[in-house]
């Protein structure tokens, strides 16, 4: 009998061709873009379940009251581990991982690596998956490779006992050290949310200079316990004012509000709020963002399918109508067409698979940079997905309509009374729905797009074009290269700082007239200005300034002057640990930070050409960019061999903030385009239903003299009724997702009107496309076919 | 076999009460070929539908071999007919996505019938229905007449008592109209009661007794033989 069911299920495919394949088309793009959603959310929720204690372990992570704004950071002091370890019995074990910059050298390629440098106990509290050797031999001479820096060094062959040097600068003092490759871990794990290059034994760190004392002042990038029990952090917490106190004391420049212990298991939901968060996760948002895109779509092929289905039972009427008189039970027929339903879900579901696995996901793990289709096909829980995706669309797509014919009686079924003739109301709000998604997805993409065109033309109030950012290192000549530099053709200014505007600031306590905040601050050349193209608004030009010994020079933003409330901060005397600045020059409000981030007060204090950790060279106007790249690296390792060129073009340093609404916004352009096909998809299908419904009334109105514009509006009034309504809602609906979403993305954001206008355009466009074809089919007609009884 | 008394049955819309059957009575003796005549809009298809339990009267009285039928609930009714009734249509209403055989099986799959039975049970009448050589054709792909007597196969595969007719020929051209006559004349001597609404004089000849209807009622009876 089963076999019988998938029979004629084939022969009724085969019959209606083209409203199956529509269904199935259908339901495999929404299959597809489901299995995309998966992917994302099944790695977002099981992070790091490949270390067995991952229950057990949490990071620390210190909360500072920025000047009304907390900050969480993931940075901990060296001793925090240790302390709380031996402080509490709850906490079973410490780990801390610290980087520090490495130089490799294999052959005449030199290149740079973060190091990280690890307690043995890392490894008894996490199952990093090793290709070679093993941990157990993890001494002051053995480094750990990751199987991505291994193949660096030593290409595909097995590097155990292989001898690496890396050099190290510390405090101006060179050391070279020789470690023995004593473990190879596999490629980094698609489901780690943390990982790194290499490791080497924390101890070695005393040999190398970095003595380890009981200093809360000094800090490691992180800090893991291994706790016996969750709930002992009822116990612990409490007890942790005295540790914040300790810091404090030692940071007197960056005092915090209190340490947070996260559960590893959670990292997921949290390490988006961590301020330069180290671990691979996504913002919170996504997760929403990507389940309701997906939601949508799999609501719009199911509305699709059901109006499809129930349209298409009505050309089945007679069919149940004799099932039911030669004696056929109502659970005979829900079978049937159950059976029938799930045959073509199943084909939805494979050709879904096939697409997702060669096409969205690929594309989708090049947007994220990581690979989805990684252990996808070994997946238990993506198979239960698709089962429970079968269920639902079965269920949701074809129940309804199943149940409201079989529940007909034979006689009324014989009649062949119009089931479904365009006035069934439950198929009006189906269409209605699809329209509201349709316009839902395109206003939110074209939202979204329209942000991104005006969050990449948001005056940075800085230039900057034609400048090659170096990076210099502890023991390069910063003055010594600048005149060199300045000596090559083309170049129009060579400043330095420490930090790196725009990717990082540093942040400190400021004691202005007695009152101590926190701040951001930047640490530069006097010229930095002048390069960047910064307007100093008032005071002095620091560019001309001499800076003598003993004197110290701060430079504000007018966001500064603002939230003090001062008219101007000229003049006025800034405490900076312990010493005082003066400040000479307000500068605009220019852009340090991302788009996304209101522009906050600046503290940057200048320096001289003996600190700068980053060299930033102008480039004149008339010389090209890309020209001078090659001398100025000819330069570097002709005084610096042994050391890594490292550079950026400064204008690059924007592309980095667009780069997740950039993501973001492929995604949405993606799904909207998607959306817009399955929507036509449907309606031409549906439309296709009810013209072979409406001909022979089309056939007697058009004998009966009817004109064009009558029998098209017969045919379109109900989907131009569905439109009209669904534009109601889904207008101001949208206007309120999209201002909402703009507003998060940019606080001084509005949606424009021509955003609804182009809505509106596509949706219409979207309604012409799909039943154009059957209005022309329908006034083209010859009536008589379609009156002839016989 | 069946026995109708005092059997309404109205059809009403918001303005108009139609009566379809007016406190009509109506006796049919197994075995019996009995052809019902009348104009259009006389209650001719309305009762053949109540026989056949596809439809339920509003009052009155409907014995089938002596078991009161007429308040019978849908799930009952279609016990009762699949393994009593067979149906024959002016239109055929064959299941255009089977083919003939699988056509023919349909009731017997519905009466549980065994594979290798059904298949005996119906190659057995698509042979005496000189369609064997069809079995794998769907219906689309036969004439008028061929697919009457795929129609006729399905309605006797069940071996019913009874077989409803509702204007058997109308759709055929005469010879053909006349085969299917034969064979329903062939069928009723082989003791199968069979019950036939006709516009057709010619073919209400075929039968043992016509029943004229007018206005839900039965006005004449003419006994053939």
């Amino acid at each position: 009998m089963f076999f019988k069911h998938l029979k004629i299920g084939f022969r009724n495919f085969r019959k209606n061709k083209i409203t199956s394949t529509i269904n199935l088309l259908g339901l495999s793009l929404a299959v597809g873009c489901c299995l995309v959603t998966f992917t994302f959310l099944d790695w977002a929720f099981h992070l790091d379940q490949f270390h067995e204690k991952l229950d057990n372990i949490v990071i620390m992570e210190r909360v500072s009251d920025l000047k009304n704004n907390s900050r969480i950071y993931g940075t901990t002091p060296e001793s925090l581990g240790p302390t709380l370890a031996n402080d509490f019995s709850q906490v079973i074990n410490f780990a801390r991982l610290t980087n520090e910059r490495g130089i490799f050298k294999k052959e005449e390629n030199v290149f740079r690596e973060n190091i990280s440098f690890v307690d043995r106990s890392f490894f008894d509290i996490f199952d990093f998956p090793i290709k070679w050797g093993n941990e157990e031999h993890f001494d002051n001479n053995n480094i750990i490779l990751t199987e991505e820096l291994s193949t660096k060094l030593f290409g595909s062959a097995n590097s155990i006992n292989q001898t690496v040097t890396i050099r190290f600068v510390n405090e101006g003092q060179e050391y070279f050290e020789k470690f023995v490759v004593s473990a190879v871990l596999e490629k980094k794990p698609k489901a780690a949310s943390f990982y790194f290059s290499c490791l080497i034994p924390y101890s070695k760190r005393n040999s190398i200079g970095w003595q380890e004392e009981q200093n809360w002042g000094k800090e490691v990038a992180m800090t893991f316990l291994e706790l016996d029990d969750m709930e002992s952090l009822n116990q612990i917490i409490p007890n942790t004012q005295e540790y914040v106190n300790a810091y404090n004391q030692a940071n007197l420049n960056d005092p915090i509000d209190h340490f947070l212990f996260q559960p590893l298991k959670n990292i997921n939901m949290h390490a988006y709020k961590v301020y330069n968060s180290r671990f691979y996760t996504s913002h919170v948002a996504a997760y929403f963002l990507i389940f309701g895109i997906s939601l949508s779509i799999i609501l719009l092929v199911c509305f699709n399918y059901m109006n499809i289905t129930l349209a298409s039972a009505s050309s089945r009427l007679k069919e149940i109508g004799v099932r039911k008189i030669l004696g056929s039970n109502k659970k005979q027929i829900i079978y049937q067409f159950l059976l029938e339903n799930i045959f073509i879900c199943f084909l939805g579901i494979i050709i879904g698979l096939f697409l997702a696995y060669t096409l969205f996901i690929p594309w989708f793990s090049k947007l994220g940079n990581l690979d989805f289709t990684q252990e996808l096909l070994v997946n238990t829980r993506m198979y239960l997905t698709l089962l429970g995706l079968l269920i639902f669309l079965v269920i949701g797509g074809s129940l309804y309509p199943i149940l409201s014919v079989v529940s007909i009686k034979p006689l009324s079924l014989m009649k062949n009374l119009k089931f479904y003739s365009g006035k069934n109301l439950f198929s009006k709000i189906l269409i209605s729905f699809q329209f509201l998604l349709t316009i839902l997805a395109i206003i939110i993409s074209i939202t979204l797009k329209s942000e991104y065109i005006k969050a990449v033309k948001i005056p940075w109030k800085y230039d900057p074009q034609n400048i090659v950012v170096v990076k210099m290192d502890e023991n390069t000549d910063y003055s010594l290269f600048k005149n060199q530099v300045l000596n090559l053709p083309n170049i129009e200014m060579v400043e330095g700082s420490v930090e790196a505007l725009g990717s990082f600031q540093k942040q400190i306590l400021v004691d202005a007239e007695g009152e101590k905040s926190n701040y951001m601050s930047l640490q530069v050349t006097p010229g930095f200005f002048k390069l960047n193209g910064i307007t100093l608004d008032k005071g002095e030009d620091p560019s001309l300034l001499k800076i003598n010994e003993g004197q110290h020079f701060a430079i504000v933003n007018q966001q500064y002057t603002f939230e003090k409330g001062w008219e101007t901060s000229i003049g006025k005397t800034l405490k900076i640990e312990e010493i005082e600045y003066q400040i000479i020059s307000e500068s605009q409000n220019f852009r340090y930070e991302s788009p996304d981030i209101p522009i906050a007060p600046i503290v940057m204090t200048l320096i001289d050409d003996s600190s700068p950790r980053r060299m930033m060279i102008k480039i004149k106007p008339t010389g090209k960019i890309q020209n001078l790249q090659e001398p100025i690296e000819k330069l570097w390792l002709a005084s610096y061999p042994t050391i890594p060129f490292e550079y950026y073009y400064q204008d690059q340093v924007f592309d980095n903030f667009y780069n997740g609404y950039d993501q973001v916004n492929k995604i949405l352009i993606a799904t909207s385009f998607i959306t817009m096909i399955i929507a036509i998809m449907g309606l031409f299908g549906l439309a296709l239903l009810v013209m072979a419904k409406k001909m022979k009334e089309i056939s007697i109105k058009k004998v009966l003299g009817a004109p064009n514009s009558a029998i098209l509006y017969f045919l379109n009034k109900d989907f131009v009724i569905a439109l009209i309504i669904s534009s109601l809602i889904g207008l101001p609906l949208g206007f309120m997702i999209s201002s909402n979403l703009a507003h998060q993305l940019n606080p001084d954001s509005s949606v424009s009107k021509w955003v609804f206008a182009l809505t509106l355009g596509f949706v219409i466009a979207l309604l012409l496309i799909s039943v154009a074809y059957h209005s022309i089919k329908a006034i083209k007609s010859n009536p008589i076919i379609y009156l002839r009884d016989e | 076999m069946i026995k109708i008394t005092d059997l309404e049955k109205k059809y009403s819309t918001e303005e108009v009460v139609t009566v379809a059957l007016n406190k009509l009575s109506l006796e049919v003796k197994k075995g019996e070929f009995v052809s019902i005549m009348g104009p259009s809009g006389c209650g001719k298809s309305t009762l053949l539908n109540i026989i056949g339990l596809l439809d339920d009267p509003d009052s009155g009285s409907y014995r089938f071999n002596d078991i009161e039928v007429a308040k019978f609930n849908e799930r009952k009714r279609s016990e009762l007919r699949k393994h009593n009734i067979g149906f024959v249509f002016q239109s055929f209403n064959l299941i255009d996505e089977l083919t003939v055989y699988e056509n023919v099986e349909l009731p017997l799959v519905y009466t549980k019938v065994k594979a290798s039975e059904r298949k005996k049970q119906v190659e057995q009448v698509l042979e005496k229905m000189g369609i064997m050589h069809r079995r794998n054709h769907f219906p689309q792909q036969l004439s008028g007449g061929q697919q009457q007597r795929v129609a006729i196969s399905r309605a006797v595969v069940t071996n019913p008592k009874l077989i409803l007719a509702d204007e058997p020929t109308g759709n055929l051209d005469s010879a053909n109209g006349n085969d299917v006559m034969q064979l329903l004349t062939e069928l009723n001597d082989q003791g199968t009661t069979i019950v036939m609404v006709t516009h057709s004089e010619h073919d209400a000849k075929f039968s043992h007794r016509i029943i004229s209807m007018l206005d839900g009622k039965t006005v004449a009876e003419n006994i053939l033989i």
